[in-house]
């Protein structure tokens, strides 16, 4: 009976590390998280527009956010910048 | 309005003019074509016979350079200095190691590759020595520089000085790194259009911008994947990994078409707080930032130059 048990303890030991381990190495070799595909937003963004709204003006700190407005154009200007 | 449009640079180039001669206006063209092409065959960082590329296996030893490549690490320097180091074109290597290795249409063209990250030891450009009387350069030994985003710039102002010559008013527009001389007759600003970083498609505003020049650093023009993560080019020279921001794309206004690039990568690598605070040292520039959202975060004197 003694030995039954000393046997169910190292086992239950033995089994406890061995799961412990391959969850380690199991977590540690996962897929990471994706990064942000920021060229397949989520979001969509105000497109073509004219006029500025003004989100929040705290300007102390010398720049503030807004919005463009829903204005489309129709047209596109033969000069654009967006960055290279 | 008369344009030329073609491509160099891995990028498109348009030449805007009016107000002369036609056939002078087309063989100032050709003229600032010629100077396009030349110019990249220079500073090109993919080609192993240009001058940067020569340069770059000089390190450690002076090298004689060209004019041209000394006026640009002049204005690299002075601005790397300017920037606190937010702008360091000597992150070559760190470049390279997140695999951009290659043009850009060869890597889109291309199966992936995989590499094992290599130890860089971080350069300051700043540190690189000029000696004005003979043109000369020293790298120091082991640096390894692009000047991709600044001598484009560079490039684009010095061609459409040239156009200015044959005309009254005249733009160069490189891949979004433009230099606009004096106002088309009868207008009171240029068009731009302010590509939409999450649909580069379309604009997100039409600028109505006076002479000067104008660059957009954008983290979603040029991105690729590298061993299994998605990259830019934009390289945070603190962290030698590509830049993690707030911000999508910078538009900046300057005077020169160096600075508004240079000041653009710096804004972009920075983020809102460190961009006010370099904002600050220097008013007469100006800029646009587009957020993950589609808000826009503009200086107090953005107005001054882009009339939304």
């Amino acid at each position: 009976m003694k030995i039954i048990k000393k046997g169910m303890r190292v086992w239950i030991t033995a089994a406890s590390m061995f799961s412990f381990l391959v969850g380690w190495v199991f977590f540690a070799h996962a897929n990471k998280p994706a990064p942000l595909q920021v060229s397949q937003p989520t979001v969509s963004a105000p497109v073509r527009n004219q006029s500025v709204r003004t989100f929040n003006s705290n300007s102390g700190s010398g720049s503030f956010p807004f919005s463009f407005q829903n204005q489309a154009q129709s047209f596109s200007p033969r000069l654009r910048t967006g960055g290279s | 309005m008369l344009y030329d449009e073609f491509r160099a640079m891995n990028s498109n180039i348009v030449l805007a003019a009016s107000g002369g001669d036609l056939a002078v206006i087309n063989s100032g063209f050709s003229s600032a074509r010629n100077f396009i092409n030349q110019s990249e065959e220079r500073f090109t960082r993919f080609s192993e016979e240009s001058e940067l590329a020569r340069l770059n296996r000089s390190a450690g030893d002076w090298f004689q350079a060209s004019a041209e490549m000394f006026e640009v690490l002049q204005e690299a320097q002075r601005l790397a200095i300017e920037t606190d180091g937010l702008f360091n074109p000597a992150i070559l290597p760190e470049l390279k190691q997140a695999g951009y290795d290659r043009s850009l249409d060869e890597i889109k063209n291309s199966k992936p590759r995989i590499k094992p990250p290599m130890v860089i030891k971080k350069q300051d450009f700043r540190q690189i020595k000029l000696d004005k009387a003979t043109n000369s350069v020293l790298f120091p030994k082991g640096m390894q520089v692009d000047l991709g985003g600044i001598a484009k710039g560079w490039i684009a102002e010095q061609a459409a000085q040239q156009l200015a010559k044959v005309s009254c008013a005249c733009a160069v527009n490189a891949g979004g790194d433009m230099y606009l001389v004096n106002l088309p007759e009868g207008e009171t600003s240029w068009e731009v259009g302010l590509e939409n970083p999450l649909d580069p498609e379309h604009d997100l505003a039409i600028l109505h911008v006076l002479p000067g020049a104008v660059a957009t650093s954008s983290i979603t023009k040029r991105e690729w994947k590298h061993n299994g993560k998605l990259q830019h080019h934009l390289i945070d020279p603190r962290s030698g990994k590509p830049a993690e921001t707030e911000w999508l794309s910078v538009t900046v206004w300057a005077k020169t078409a160096a600075e508004a690039e240079v000041y653009a990568k710096a804004f972009l690598i920075a983020g809102p707080r460190v961009a006010d605070r370099l904002y600050i040292k220097d008013t007469t520039k100006a800029y646009l930032a587009v957020d993950r959202h589609g808000w826009v975060r503009g200086s107090e004197n953005y107005h001054e130059v882009f009339h939304v």
